[in-house]
């Protein structure tokens, strides 16, 4: 199955030989007639089968400009909205937010009066926008930062599991080339690892309550690319317009389950995931603190660069989205130009520089190691022009990213 | 199924049958929604996975309850609360004649239930009177999510295949993608002024076209001005230039001057311009509603 070929060269083998579906890429290198070039040879690049393969998947689709979400249209198109309000100094109402008892004591605490003299109203110029519904945007992030909180991953969670950090880097990696390969949304992406952890998670902790050691409610190294995909399928049901067909991951994984294992196993998830899917994702947070520190595409690109980063980082699974979204924008804007965290990103991020800079660090610590990791999904994905080359920028290779991740624990 | 005794089959949702069946502990009444699985090579449809997920967090007394979801190889079962009937029904058994203040009360529950679903990140794309409900004690409730969706903010490009023709906004029947929490408030509009008019339609178009002119000869044709971008929409052709001719008071003659304002403010063809169900909730129209139903 998927992942016996691991099991059976341990330590010796590459990770291009752990997941099937990486072998299938290898596979279809060499291929002279592709099955259906747009699932193959995810290895490849874009310039050699991306035309082709673009095409082929979106034929199912009637909107092929919504589909594959690229980070440049959609961060200039935030960008040029950043743009057009100018800054000012405005005041906001001293009860700008309808926010739950605690949280305004938490948000008084944060925000002395003359620290919310500084805070911009971000809103205010775009009531015309029907877009960024401004009417209920603060009340959608509190409540957002209300359900993050409710469905969190724990730290360790892996522990006493058949499944390593090591192995969910892997699927999680190949993952991040399927998704590239299928044309599918950044949600999707976001979603598909947050359904992953918060399912071995609840597998983990019925594992731990169980009457013997036989690990029935563990999941086995062989059905873990079968959490994969079905995770993504589900992903893509949730946020795709056109979601992937079921033999589409099966066509992925080369074969390594079926489609009724895939569907057996899509019950499994959502049963234990109780059917809530509703989590926000890094992504939405991002979006909103972009806006707020009317950053340019090069920033919000970057940010979404050290978010994708963390996705593959089994060490950062314990951080709310809010949380990687806010420390990633701030590391973003201080490697590029050595911006200030302002009153209004705080506010509207909720979080301090202070608060960020254990999650900088470890992106810091992520980014300076890039080059030697063995996971390079995210890396390959962002050296394209259509990331703006961001991976291969020199500031990443700069004294204060360097520093900051020594200073990692 | 074993804890639930199936008594009558109520109807077909956007996937699925709808059963009224009855707890046989509790004695409960409760309408369960069938979803086979065995018959779709794709697993869980899309529509009842998305409807299950967002009703999970939709907890309001303006929104139909999902009580539990039962789930075999073969098939998936939601447990909702019972109501009477639809709205739909509602308007069959009052043979041409609603008193305004249900009226107002009905259109107040409404757009509570909508505010809730906006300012919790929630489009429900497909209301009508078939997806409202109405129980015993005059409460309503959105139900149906099926074409459901939760949004982000910008919102990016969502389905233009959304919304039964005849509470289809202007913007989506010309083909845009990129809408936002407006295209319910349309829907809410739609109605509103069949509420007023004890069931009759507002906008019962055959096809696109159709649908479109009998918008535009009531409300007027757009224009650039009004709705700048309009011309840019996928989907947009050029229709004669409606100048409006009929007063609304023609067209919903018992519903009172403020109603009437409130129902103008909602049909506003550029979808910047429509009121949001926050604004709706606080419009004079609602001064005198009963204090039943505003706390109720």
């Amino acid at each position: 199955m998927a992942l016996r070929t691991r099991s059976a060269s341990a330590a010796t083998s590459q990770n291009e030989n752990i997941l099937a579906g990486k072998a299938l890429m290898a596979k279809n290198k060499m291929a002279t007639g592709r099955p259906r070039a747009a699932l193959a040879s995810i290895g490849n690049k874009e310039a050699n089968i991306g035309k082709v393969a673009a095409k082929d998947v979106m034929k199912k689709k009637t909107l092929p400009k919504s589909r594959g979400t690229t980070a440049l249209p959609e961060a200039v198109k935030e960008n040029v909205t950043a743009k057009k309000q100018p800054t000012k100094e405005k005041t906001l109402s001293p009860a700008p937010m309808e926010v739950d008892p605690m949280d305004m004591t938490e948000m008084k605490k944060a925000f002395s009066d003359s620290l919310m003299a500084k805070v911009e109203d971000i809103d205010s110029e775009d009531k015309e926008n029907p877009q960024l519904c401004t009417e209920f945007v603060n009340d959608i992030y509190e409540y957002l930062r209300h359900v993050e909180r409710k469905y969190k991953v724990n730290p360790n969670y892996l522990d006493g599991q058949v499944i390593n950090a090591r192995m969910r880097g892997i699927l999680i990696d190949w993952l991040i080339q399927v998704h590239l390969r299928f044309h599918l949304l950044q949600e999707t992406l976001f979603l598909t690892v947050d359904i992953i952890d918060r399912f071995l998670q609840v597998n983990s902790v019925s594992q731990s309550k169980g009457q013997d050691d036989k690990k029935v409610q563990s999941v086995s190294r062989s059905k873990l690319q079968l959490v994969g995909v079905t995770a993504m399928l589900i992903a893509s049901k949730y946020e795709e317009m056109y979601a992937p067909e079921v033999a589409d991951f099966v066509y992925i994984t080369d074969n390594a389950y079926t489609k009724s294992q895939i569907r057996s196993m899509e019950i499994l998830i959502l049963k234990n995931l109780n059917f809530n899917l509703g989590k926000p994702l890094p992504l939405h947070f991002l979006r909103r603190n972009s806006k707020a520190g009317q950053v340019d595409a090069q920033k919000h690109t970057l940010a979404k660069y050290l978010m994708e980063m963390s996705l593959v980082d089994y060490d950062m699974v314990q951080y709310n989205p809010s949380q990687i979204a806010a420390a990633a924008l701030c590391l973003s804007a201080k490697t590029l130009d050595q911006s200030e965290w302002t009153p209004t990103l705080e506010y509207y991020s909720t979080y301090s520089e202070e608060d960020l800079l254990p999650i900088m660090r470890h992106m810091a610590k992520n980014i300076s190691k890039s080059s030697t990791s063995k996971l390079q999904a995210v890396r390959n994905k962002y050296t394209s022009s259509k990331f703006l080359k961001i991976a291969t920028i020199p500031e990443l290779k700069s004294d204060y990213i360097q520093e900051l991740a020594e200073k990692s624990s | 199924m074993q804890k639930y005794e199936k008594l009558e089959k109520i109807g077909e949702g956007t996937y699925g049958t709808v059963f009224k069946a009855k707890n046989k502990e509790t004695h409960e009444i409760v309408a369960l929604k069938r979803v086979r699985l065995d018959d779709d090579d794709e697993g869980v449809p899309s529509s009842a996975l998305r409807e299950i997920c967002l009703l999970k967090e939709l907890k309001h007394k303006n929104i139909v309850r999902l009580h539990d979801v039962l789930h075999s190889e073969k098939k998936l079962t939601l447990v909702f609360e019972y109501c009477d009937q639809d709205l739909k029904k509602y308007f069959d058994s009052c043979s041409g004649d609603i008193d305004p203040e249900t009226v107002k009360s009905f259109m107040y529950q409404l757009l509570r239930g909508l505010a809730f679903c906006h300012s919790h990140n929630v489009l429900h794309r497909d209301l009508k009177p078939q997806n409202l409900l109405i129980n015993k004690n005059g409460e309503l409730k959105l139900a149906d999510f099926g074409l459901a969706r939760a949004f982000g903010i910008p919102v990016r490009c969502y389905s233009a295949e959304v919304v039964t023709l005849w509470y289809r906004p202007p913007d989506v029947l010309f083909g845009a993608k990129l809408y936002s929490t407006s295209i319910d408030m349309w829907s809410a509009g739609c109605i509103f002024a069949e509420l007023a008019n004890a069931g009759r339609p507002l906008f019962p178009g055959n096809d696109v076209d159709d649908q479109l002119k009998r918008i535009f000869r009531l409300l007027g044709t757009p224009t650039e001005d009004t709705w700048p971008g309009m011309s840019r929409l996928p989907d947009y052709k050029p229709f004669p230039i409606y100048q409006v001719t009929t007063s609304l008071a023609v067209v919903v003659p018992k519903l009172c001057p403020k109603g009437r304002d409130l129902l103008q403010r909602l049909l506003v063809c550029n979808p910047a311009h429509r009121l949001s169900a926050d604004e709706g909730l606080n419009h004079p129209y609602f001064n005198d509603l009963s204090s039943a139903v505003r706390t109720g």
